[in-house]
């Protein structure tokens, strides 16, 4: 496969000051590369570090040392440009309780500065993709989780970026709207985006993942593709031998 | 009902609140620090006013039998004083004569007019009625002074027998008396309703998105910080603007039915023109706007709608005394002009009743605007803060590092604020009484606080007393108290170098406790060695030494405990040798794990005291003032300040002794 590297992430460390805890170490030498037309699954035990990583990637948050660039581009030089490249889907960000769906979607593509017309267009196509049509009117106050998590979706695409970047995308959804979600990413990524997918649910990374990154208390642990990890057998098998064996060697972790 | 499980409820819902440091100072630091300040700001505003109005002059125009009087009288008269006599007695009187008495008045070039009936002492001999007729103009803030010098002279001129009576004549329109009441009050009243119409959408702009979890789309969207924060910033204006005009109308309707009365008589009205009304809204919009983004930036920073309200309660307290400056009716814009909100206040005051200058109304509007420009460029700053947008923990503008310093444990706090209080309390409401009774009442607070603080905190009483000291560590307390007094009297010599005072101790001591002498021995022992050996040493190396010297930190408490024994002494020069005998209790607390020890050197010290102040002045000498006989005073001094320091070597030793290294105390 001739793909190239669209989202490279280079020794990445992130450093908390906490008030009470002193310097936590959230990220220690995190280096991985994503690929167009691929998903990237990030796997890790509660407090890993997934979540910040993907802050890092979204530049909610800014590395303490190393760098993010997407296609090419260092993330810090061009916040700006790298957001409008990316879609990042948090699996507890909240909505505008009061808007409705349709009107919360249009808002974002807004700030994305497209024009009415391109938004109204967008809106249309991705209610028809999601499935969001009987409620796009409706409060969202007022939606049930898995509307709201295809609400969320909605509002991530509405300016088609290139990268996704999904923390935790179906973690309070029923199996058969999380099977939606799923679909769509895989169509999504048959249309040549590359994602960058975090979970707890190893089906999902049996299901989804092409190349997968383990970290645990902010290292990796292990980096290459799905396969290389199951090793023909489960995911999650072989998941819990590395993370059980990285925390035997240190002191056991503690949950975030 | 079972009372236990109610107690146990009570217990639990206490210790948290008193845990959550923020509860603690919304609801008891800022009103303790408030109210003092409040009074005593109050008070000297007060009082620099009177004093202002005092010095002020005030121009008089007054006609004898229709002629106007030219100038003050050269001699004035011996045996019956004239009225105008009585009236010029008031040296701030000076004559005028303009020739509109009328415009001159409105223009304040003159504060009164006074008509005297020309045949006046023929008619109060004849006990006839008589009226002194006196024109002035309200709306000038010093016209009540002419009233006032009216009724003095009227007071002294007649008994009180005498049909004698001034009748008063208010030549400012209606409009303008109104403005003279209400314009102070009304002005703080639009400015609390403007802060409140801006901080609480503020905070729900920002904190409550963040608590809804929708804050961080927004940030990761392409839009930058900056237009995130105008965006937002312009939001809550337009919600304050509609808000404060809602009840600047609210208020004209209201007031007008209200008065309308009292207009129909020609009394009393409200009414702004155009120019001013616009004035007075757009400073007002001002406001808004400066709450506006300092409620954004507060919620930046704020984890939660709760903790952002929280944190709103000391904006609130910022406004409140700021805003109460331009209540006293002699307040005026042009010497406020500079102090932010209080300029506003005044603004509306002196836009009614038509006194505003329009180069004070200018510098208002710069300060606020200018002011408005730098809290929003820090609210900007805050936004572009992850250590701020994705807070954790503490208060990142007070960033330091988590290893070296803890934060003081609730107890600490309510130590502080017993301090604060106590030494407030003697310095305003306690300020005329009996030495004795500030002595008291000073100690009993400390008492009751490190008592209150300890159960509510920390838990058995017992850990507030400590260890019991051993027979070695009780003399070592003695001596250290001896040893202490030698030093006081010694570092008096040094610090009377430094500060005013008088030259010797003795001369100082007397001036410090001569009323509480007064009561007699025993209760002046009972009150400067007994009572402070034991409160103080309860509050400050039982409580606050502990709250503040926790675990490795032991060597903080001791200074954290002397710094504020040393500060509660109020008056500076006695500062300097609290500090020192508060470090070597504090030291002798650490040494022994107990506070007794402490109190025996306190009340040997303080003993001591007493005695020289009790007629004792012979042992002088021996703490180093004076000559000891048959040595220099130089000689006296070195043979003292090494009689303290082996006397502190000796307690030194002896408190050492018997203490386990294993002593987790602090
Ligand atoms: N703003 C912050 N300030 C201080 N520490 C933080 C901050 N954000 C995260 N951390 C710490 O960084 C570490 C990693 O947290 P993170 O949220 O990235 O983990 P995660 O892998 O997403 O966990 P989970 O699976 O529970 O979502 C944790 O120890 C967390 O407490
Ligand atoms: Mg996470």
């Amino acid at each position: 496969m001739s793909l190239r590297a669209f989202v490279e992430v280079q020794d990445v460390t992130k450093v908390f000051e906490d008030p009470k805890r002193g310097s936590v170490e959230a990220l220690r030498g995190v280096s991985f590369s994503c690929f167009s037309g691929r998903i990237f699954g990030l796997l890790g035990p509660n407090g890993a570090g997934k979540t910040t990583l993907l802050r890092i990637l979204a530049t909610t948050l800014s590395p303490t040392t190393g760098s993010v660039s997407i296609d090419g581009v260092v993330v810090s030089t061009d916040p700006a440009r790298a957001r409008r490249s990316m879609g990042f889907l948090s699996g507890v960000a909240g909505l505008y309780e009061r808007s409705t769906a349709r009107e919360l979607v249009s808002f974002f593509g807004e700030l994305h500065g497209m024009d009415r017309s391109a938004i109204t267009a967008r809106v249309d196509e991705l209610s028809r993709l999601l499935g969001m049509e009987s409620f796009l009117d409706m409060p969202c106050g007022k939606l049930s989780d898995g509307q709201r998590q295809k609400v969320r979706l909605a509002r991530v695409l509405v300016h088609d970026p290139p990268v996704l970047v999904l923390d935790e995308a179906t973690a309070t959804l029923d199996i058969l709207v999380a099977d939606e979600v799923m679909r769509f990413i895989e169509a999504e990524r048959a249309r040549g985006k590359c994602i960058i997918f975090s979970t707890h649910v190893m089906g999902e990374v049996e299901r989804l993942c092409d190349d997968v990154a383990v970290i645990h208390k902010g290292r990796v642990l292990f980096l290459g593709t799905k396969d290389e990890l199951a090793q023909g057998g489960r995911v999650a098998d072989a998941f819990m031998q590395l993370v059980r064996g990285a925390s035997d060697a240190s002191s056991p972790g503690a949950a975030s | 009902m079972r009372w236990s499980t109610v107690v146990a409820i009570v217990r639990r819902e206490l210790r948290d609140i008193l845990r959550d440091r923020r509860t603690l100072i919304t609801s008891f630091v800022m009103p303790v620090l408030i109210y003092p300040l409040l009074t005593i700001g109050m008070g000297a505003l007060t009082k620099s006013e009177r004093d202002k109005v005092d010095a002020a002059e005030i121009p008089l125009m007054i006609r004898e039998g229709g002629n106007p009087v030219a100038s003050r009288p050269a001699v004035p008269e011996a045996s019956t004083p004239s009225f105008l006599a009585c009236l010029l007695l008031d040296s701030r009187v000076r004559i005028e004569r303009p020739e509109f008495p009328d415009k001159a008045l409105e223009d304040g070039k003159i504060l009164g007019v006074i008509n005297i009936p020309g045949d006046i002492s023929a008619r109060v001999e004849r006990r006839e009625q008589t009226i002194i007729d006196v024109r002035l103009y309200s709306a000038h803030p010093l016209s009540e002074e002419v009233r006032g010098v009216v009724n003095k002279a009227l007071a002294r001129y007649s008994s009180g027998l005498v049909p004698l009576s001034a009748d008063v004549e208010d030549l400012s329109p209606p409009s303008h008396r109104g403005a003279a009441i209400l314009g102070g009050m009304l002005g703080f009243i639009l400015i609390s309703l403007a802060v409140s119409a801006a901080l609480m959408p503020a905070v729900d702009l920002v904190a409550g998105e963040k608590e809804r979890g929708t804050l961080e789309a927004l940030l990761i969207s392409p839009a930058s910080r900056v237009e995130i924060v105008i965006g937002k910033f312009l939001t809550v204006l337009i919600i304050g603007t509609a808000s404060t005009a809602v009840s600047l109308g609210s208020l004209a309707v209201s007031m007008n039915s209200m008065l309308s009365s009292m207009k129909a008589a020609g009394k009393i009205e409200i009414s702004v023109g155009p120019g001013a009304f616009a004035t007075i809204f757009l400073a007002l919009v001002l406001v808004t706007a400066l709450f506006a983004s300092l409620g954004l930036a507060v919620s930046a920073f704020a984890r939660s709608f709760k903790e952002a309200q929280s944190w709103m309660a000391p904006l609130m307290f910022l406004v409140i005394p700021l805003g109460m400056m331009a209540t006293p009716p002699t307040t005026m814009l042009s010497s406020f002009a500079w102090v932010p909100i209080t300029n506003v206040a005044l603004l509306v005051k002196d836009m009614m009743r038509d006194q505003a200058a329009a180069g004070d109304v200018l510098i208002v509007i710069g300060i606020m605007s200018a002011l408005v420009f730098v809290a929003l460029s820090f609210t900007v700053s805050l936004f572009q803060r992850e250590d701020v947008i994705f807070r954790e923990g503490g208060v990142p503008l007070f960033r330091r590092d988590p290893r070296r310093f803890a934060p003081p444990t609730p107890a600490a706090i309510i130590a502080v604020l017993a301090c604060v209080v106590s030494t407030f309390s003697l310095a305003s409401v306690l300020q005329g009484a009996h030495s004795a009774t500030q002595l008291l009442v000073q100690q009993s607070t400390f008492f009751i606080a490190a008592l209150v603080a300890w159960i509510a905190t920390v838990g058995p009483l017992r850990g507030l007393v400590g260890r019991i000291p051993t027979r070695a560590q009780a003399l070592g307390g003695v001596l250290a108290g001896l040893g202490s007094f030698l030093a006081v009297v010694q570092l008096h010599a040094l610090r009377s170098l430094i500060f005013p005072g008088p030259a010797t101790y003795e001369a100082d001591l007397q001036k410090a406790v001569g009323p509480i002498l007064e009561l007699g021995a025993p209760v002046a022992v009972l009150l400067i060695a007994v009572m402070p050996s034991l409160c103080e040493e309860f509050l400050f190396r039982g409580l606050v030494q502990s709250a503040f010297g926790a675990g490795n930190r032991a060597v903080s408490g001791v200074l954290v405990s002397a710094g504020m024994f040393a500060l509660i002494h109020f008056v500076p020069a006695q500062m300097l040798t609290a500090a020192l005998l508060g470090i070597i209790l504090g030291v002798l607390r650490l040494r022994t794990g107990g506070v007794m020890a402490g109190m025996l050197t306190h009340a040997v010290n303080n003993g001591m005291v007493a005695a020289v102040a009790l007629g004792g002045s012979f042992l002088l000498p021996f703490a180093g003032e004076g000559a000891i006989p048959g040595l220099s005073a130089t000689a006296t001094r070195v043979v003292c300040l090494a009689g303290s320091a082996a006397l502190f070597i000796a307690a030194e030793r002896l408190t050492r002794a018997r203490v386990a290294p294993s002593a987790s105390d602090g």
